[in-house]
C-alpha cells in the first residue's frame, strides 16, 4: 500500500464551473479516508481524478511519493470499485476478478491461485461459473470488490459502492469492508453521501460541499467540533439544530448549533414552545417543537416525551457558535 | 377496443403485403417439383449467394471501421453521421446509373484513377467482363448498404455503458485491448442484427443488378430476385414463378437467421 | 497520432460517401463534348447546364418527378397515420399478443420489395389496378409499416409515463392523450419517421418498374433507368447524370439537415430492437 497525495487540484467544467476547486487532501499509507458530501459536491469528480479517468486543470496528485497527472488509469496501479459494479456482464465471475491480472500478463497458474483466494476471502468460491446477471446485488458488489482486491494494488478508490444495496445487507457489507481493509492494511479513498457509513468506516473525513473541502478530521472532530455550519448540519443523525444565535445570547450574531440529544426539556426551561410533531424511533421519540418561526428538535426516551407545550433549556456546553459566515467561533 | 389502434397498420400489412404472399404459394404449389430440375435456378443461386458473401462481409468490416469512428468525439459528429448516412438514403437504381458510368471501360473514372495511381496497367472493361462485373456489383453494393451496419453497429457500441470501459482502463486495458475483450463480445447482438436484415437484402437483391449490368454481361450476374422477374414476364410463366418466389423468400429467411444466431452466440444480458 | 488515424479515417469516410454523388454532379455539369474526353477531365473547362434544360425535353421528367411526389406523400401519410395508431398502441396500451404482432411485422418487412413482384402484380391485375398509382401507394404504405412501427414504438415508448398517467387523471380520453401529449412530445420522432418513409418511398424502384409500367405514372427513379439506350453511344450520360443529380440532391440536403432527427430515430429503433 502507499499514500496518496491530492495537492491543490482544481477541475473546472464548462461554462466555468469548478466541478473541484483547489482541493488539498492527503491520504496516508494504509488510512481509510472518507469524502463525505451531498451530490453536486464534487466528490466522486475528485475521485476519478484520482483514478485518471478525468484531468485535472491544476494541481498535482501523487500516488507513492511519484506524480501521476500525466498517467493513464492503468498505469497508476490503483483499483477502483463503481457504483454500479461495472461488471463485465459476458464472463464469469473467476474472468471479472481475473481480467486485471489478465491485462498485466500473469501466468495463469498464478492467476487461478491469487483469484481462488480472493473469492475464498469474499464468500465467492462458490459462485465463480458464474455471470453477474445470475448474482444477486450483494454477490455483485462482493465481486467487484474481489476485482479490486486481488489486484494488490498501491490504493482504493470506492465510488458510493453501498449505495444500491439494500439498508440490512449495507450495513453487513460496511463492516465486512472495515474489517477486510484492516486486516490488509489498505489505503483507501472512499467517497459517499451516508454520513453514517463515513463515520463508521473512517479513520479521518473530509467534508465536501461545491467543489470545496470544508473539514478534514477525524469521525471525532468532525462531529465534536463541526468546522461550518455545513459540516455541523450534514455530520449526524438526527440533524442538528442551526439557530439564531439570539436564542442563547440576546442580540447575539451568527449561528448556534445544538444536537437534539443536547437539548433538556425541563419545567422550568427558559424556552417555552409548542409540539409540533412526534418521531417515533423507538425507544427514542424525536420531538419537534415550534414557536412562531422557531423550530427546535429535540430527543428524548418516548416514555418522557411530553405532548401539548414543553419547556426546554439549552446548555450553553454543548453548543456550537458560528459566526455570521457559517465558520466556527472559539467560543 | 384497444385493439383497434393495430387495424389500420394490419389491415395494410397483412391484407397487401401478406395476402397475395399467401395466394402466391398457393398458385405456385403444383410447381415445386420444377425446381429441383431447374440447372438455372442452381447456377442464378450460386451467384447470388457468392455476391451476398462477399457484399455482407466487406460492408461489416467497413460498417465496424466507420461505426468506431463515429462513436468518437469529434466536433461536428453529427454532420460526419449525416455524410455517412447519405449512400444508403440515394436511391439504389438512380445511383446504379452513376456507376454504369464510373466504371465505362472508356470515359470512366474508376478506370482512371486505378491508371494514375498504378494499379492498373491499361483500362478494364468492367461491365463487359463477368469477374469485372461482379466485382462491379459488389463495390456498388457495399458503397450503397455499408450505412445500414454503420448505424446497427454504432447503436451496439454506444449500448456498453461507459463504466465498464472505464473499469477496464483502471485495470490496465489500453483501447486495443478494450475493444477486442469488451466492446466486440458485447456487440455481437448487434452484428447479428445486421447480417441478418443484410444477407436477406443481398438475396433478394434486384434494383442494382437490374440497371448496373441487366444480369450480364452473359447473365453471369443475375439473381435469384431477377430470375424471379424473368420468370413472370419474360417466360410468362407464372406458377413457376410463384413457386420460385415462395422457395427464395423462405430459402433467405432460414439461412440469414442461421448465420445471424452463429454471429449472435450465447445471450448474456 | 490517433489525431491522424483519426482525420484519415474520417477523410476516408467521406470520400467514400459521397464520391460518386460528387462525381455525378461534375458529369452533369460538362458540356456534351467534354463528356467524352480521354482521360476523363475532373473539374469541368467550361461549366454548362445543357444536360439539366436536355433532361426535360427527352422525356417527360417534370411528369415523373409529379409522380413520385405523389406516390411519396400518399404513402407517407397513410403509413404515418397508420403506424402512429399501432405504435401508440404497442407502446403505451396493454396488448395481448403485441409481441407476436411485431414480429409479424418484421417478418413480413424482412422480405425483399423485389420478390413481391409476382404476388403484387398478381394482386394489381386482379384487382384492376394496374398502372394505378393508388395502388403503388399503398403497396409502398404497407412496406414502410414495419419499420415506421418500429421507430415510432421506440419514440413513443421514450415518453415518460407519469405524464400520460396524469393527463388520465386529468379525465383526457385516450384519443385526446395520443393528439394532445403524445404526438407533440413525439414530433421529432414522427418528422425523422415520415422523411426516411418518403425517402424510401421516393427510392424504391422493382415494385414501380412493374406495376408503373406507362409512361405518364412512371416514377423517377424507373424514369431514369429507362434513360439508357441500347448501346453505350446512344446513352445521354450528361442528361442521366443532371436528372442523378436532381433526384438525390434534394435527399442528400434532407438527410444534413434532420440529421439529428433521423440518426436519433433510427438509434433508438435499434437500442430498443
Amino acid at each position: 500500500m502507499a499514500d496518496v497525495r491530492i495537492d491543490r487540484v482544481s477541475r473546472m467544467f464548462e461554462p466555468p464551473v469548478p466541478a473541484v476547486a483547489e482541493v488539498s487532501l492527503r491520504v496516508g499509507d494504509g488510512e481509510i479516508v472518507t469524502v463525505l458530501g451531498p451530490s453536486g459536491s464534487g466528490k466522486s469528480t475528485l475521485l476519478r481524478l484520482v483514478a485518471g479517468l478525468e484531468k485535472a486543470d491544476a494541481g498535482d496528485i501523487l500516488i507513492a511519493d511519484r506524480r501521476v497527472n500525466d498517467l493513464e488509469p492503468g498505469q497508476r496501479d490503483v483499483a477502483m470499485v463503481f457504483q454500479s459494479y461495472a461488471l463485465y456482464p459476458h464472463m464469469t465471475v473467476f474472468e471479472n476478478i481475473a481480467s486485471p491480472l489478465r491485462v498485466r500478463g500473469m501466468a495463469p497458474e498464478e492467476i487461478e491461485t491469487r483469484v481462488r483466494r480472493t473469492a475464498e476471502r469474499l464468500g465467492l468460491a462458490a459462485l465463480l461459473d458464474r455471470r453477474p446477471r445470475a448474482l444477486s446485488g450483494g454477490e455483485q458488489q462482493r465481486t467487484a470488490l474481489a476485482r479490486a482486491l486481488v489486484r494488490e494494488p498501491k490504493a482504493f478508490l470506492l465510488d458510493e459502492p453501498l449505495s444500491n444495496l439494500d439498508a440490512a445487507l449495507r450495513e453487513r457489507t460496511r463492516r465486512d469492508i472495515k474489517t477486510l481493509f484492516r486486516q490488509i492494511g489498505a489505503t483507501a479513498l472512499y467517497v459517499t453521501h451516508d454520513q453514517v457509513e463515513a463515520m463508521t468506516l473512517s479513520d479521518r473525513i473530509a467534508v465536501m460541499k461545491a467543489g470545496r473541502i470544508e473539514q478534514i478530521g477525524t469521525p471525532e472532530e468532525v462531529y465534536d467540533r463541526p468546522a461550518t455550519t455545513f459540516v455541523a448540519g450534514f455530520v449526524g443523525s438526527p440533524r442538528m439544530n442551526l439557530l439564531p444565535a439570539d436564542v442563547l445570547t440576546p442580540g447575539g450574531g451568527g449561528t448556534v448549533g445544538v444536537r437534539p440529544e443536547d437539548v433538556t426539556i425541563c419545567a422550568d426551561g427558559p424556552l417555552e414552545l409548542e409540539v409540533a410533531l412526534r418521531e417515533s424511533l423507538g425507544s427514542r421519540t424525536l420531538l419537534t417543537l415550534r414557536r412562531g418561526p422557531l423550530e427546535i428538535t429535540v430527543l428524548v426516551t418516548s416514555r418522557d416525551a411530553p405532548s401539548g407545550t414543553a419547556r426546554v433549556r439549552i446548555d450553553p456546553t454543548r453548543a456550537h457558535y458560528f459566526d455570521a459566515d457559517g465558520k466556527r467561533r472559539s467560543a | 377496443m384497444r385493439h383497434l389502434y393495430l387495424l389500420p397498420a394490419a389491415i395494410l400489412v397483412f391484407g397487401i403485403l401478406g395476402l397475395p404472399l399467401v395466394l402466391t404459394v398457393s398458385r405456385g404449389s403444383g410447381h415445386f417439383a420444377a425446381l429441383f430440375s431447374d440447372a438455372t435456378l442452381g447456377s442464378v443461386a450460386l451467384t447470388t449467394l457468392a455476391f451476398a458473401a462477399v457484399s455482407v462481409t466487406l460492408e461489416m468490416a467497413i460498417g465496424l471501421g466507420f461505426a468506431l469512428l463515429l462513436q468518437q468525439t469529434i466536433r461536428a459528429r453529427g454532420l460526419f453521421r449525416a455524410i455517412a448516412l447519405i449512400p444508403w438514403a440515394l436511391p439504389t437504381a438512380v445511383m446504379a446509373m452513376s456507376w454504369r458510368w464510373i466504371f465505362n471501360d472508356v470515359y470512366g473514372v474508376a478506370n482512371d484513377m486505378l491508371l494514375k495511381v498504378g494499379l492498373l496497367h491499361e483500362p478494364i472493361a468492367w461491365l463487359g467482363r463477368p469477374g469485372t462485373a461482379f466485382f462491379a456489383l459488389v463495390a456498388a453494393d457495399v458503397w450503397k448498404t455499408t450505412p445500414f451496419v454503420t448505424i446497427i453497429l454504432l447503436a451496439g457500441l454506444q449500448s456498453v455503458p461507459r463504466d465498464l470501459h472505464e473499469a477496464m482502463s483502471v485495470d490496465g486495458a489500453g483501447p486495443v485491448r478494450r475493444f477486442f475483450s469488451l466492446a466486440l463480445p458485447l456487440l455481437r447482438p448487434a452484428m447479428a442484427v445486421a447480417v441478418t436484415f443484410r444477407m436477406i437484402q443481398a438475396l433478394g437483391i434486384f434494383d442494382l443488378v437490374w440497371v448496373l449490368t441487366g444480369g450480364g454481361p452473359a447473365d453471369s450476374t443475375r439473381t435469384l430476385a431477377q430470375y424471379v422477374y424473368e420468370t413472370l414476364f419474360r417466360y410468362l410463366n407464372l406458377g413457376y414463378g410463384a413457386a420460385l418466389t415462395a422457395a427464395v423468400v423462405l430459402g433467405a429467411f432460414l439461412l440469414a437467421s442461421g448465420v445471424g444466431a452463429a454471429v449472435r452466440g450465447k445471450p448474456v444480458l | 497520432m490517433r489525431r491522424l488515424c483519426l482525420a484519415s479515417g474520417l477523410a476516408f469516410l467521406v470520400v467514400f460517401s459521397l464520391g460518386p454523388f460528387v462525381w455525378s454532379f461534375l458529369t452533369s455539369l460538362k458540356g456534351g463534348r467534354e463528356l467524352f474526353s480521354i482521360p476523363p477531365t475532373y473539374f469541368p473547362q467550361s461549366p454548362s447546364l445543357e444536360h439539366y434544360t436536355g433532361v426535360f425535353e427527352q422525356r417527360p421528367f417534370a411528369r415523373y418527378i409529379g409522380n413520385s411526389l405523389i406516390v411519396g406523400a400518399g404513402s407517407t401519410l397513410i403509413a404515418l397515420g397508420a403506424a402512429s395508431l399501432a405504435a401508440y398502441a404497442l407502446a403505451r396500451l396493454r396488448i395481448r399478443f403485441s409481441g407476436a404482432f411485431e414480429k409479424a411485422l418484421l417478418l413480413l418487412a424482412l422480405v425483399p420489395p423485389a420478390l413481391l413482384v409476382i404476388p403484387l402484380h398478381d394482386a394489381a391485375r386482379l384487382t384492376g389496378l394496374s398502372n394505378s398509382r393508388l395502388a403503388l401507394i399503398l403497396i409502398h404504405a404497407a412496406l414502410n409499416l414495419p419499420f415506421a412501427v418500429w421507430m415510432l414504438t421506440a419514440f413513443f415508448r421514450g415518453i415518460p409515463g407519469e405524464l400520460l398517467e396524469a393527463a388520465r387523471l386529468d379525465g383526457l380520453s385516450r384519443v385526446q392523450i395520443l393528439r394532445r401529449i403524445v404526438l407533440p412530445l413525439a414530433a421529432p420522432g414522427l418528422a425523422a419517421t415520415a422523411i426516411l418513409v418518403f425517402i424510401f418511398s421516393w427510392n424504391e424502384f422493382a415494385l414501380a418498374l412493374t406495376l408503373l409500367t406507362r409512361d405518364d405514372v412512371r416514377t423517377v427513379p424507373v424514369g431514369i433507368a429507362m434513360l439508357s439506350g441500347v448501346t453505350v453511344y446512344e446513352v445521354p450520360w450528361g442528361q442521366i447524370s443532371a436528372a442523378v443529380v436532381m433526384t438525390t440532391l434534394p435527399v442528400v440536403a434532407a438527410v444534413i439537415l434532420f440529421q439529428r432527427w433521423i440518426v436519433g430515430g433510427l438509434t433508438a429503433g435499434a437500442l430498443k430492437g
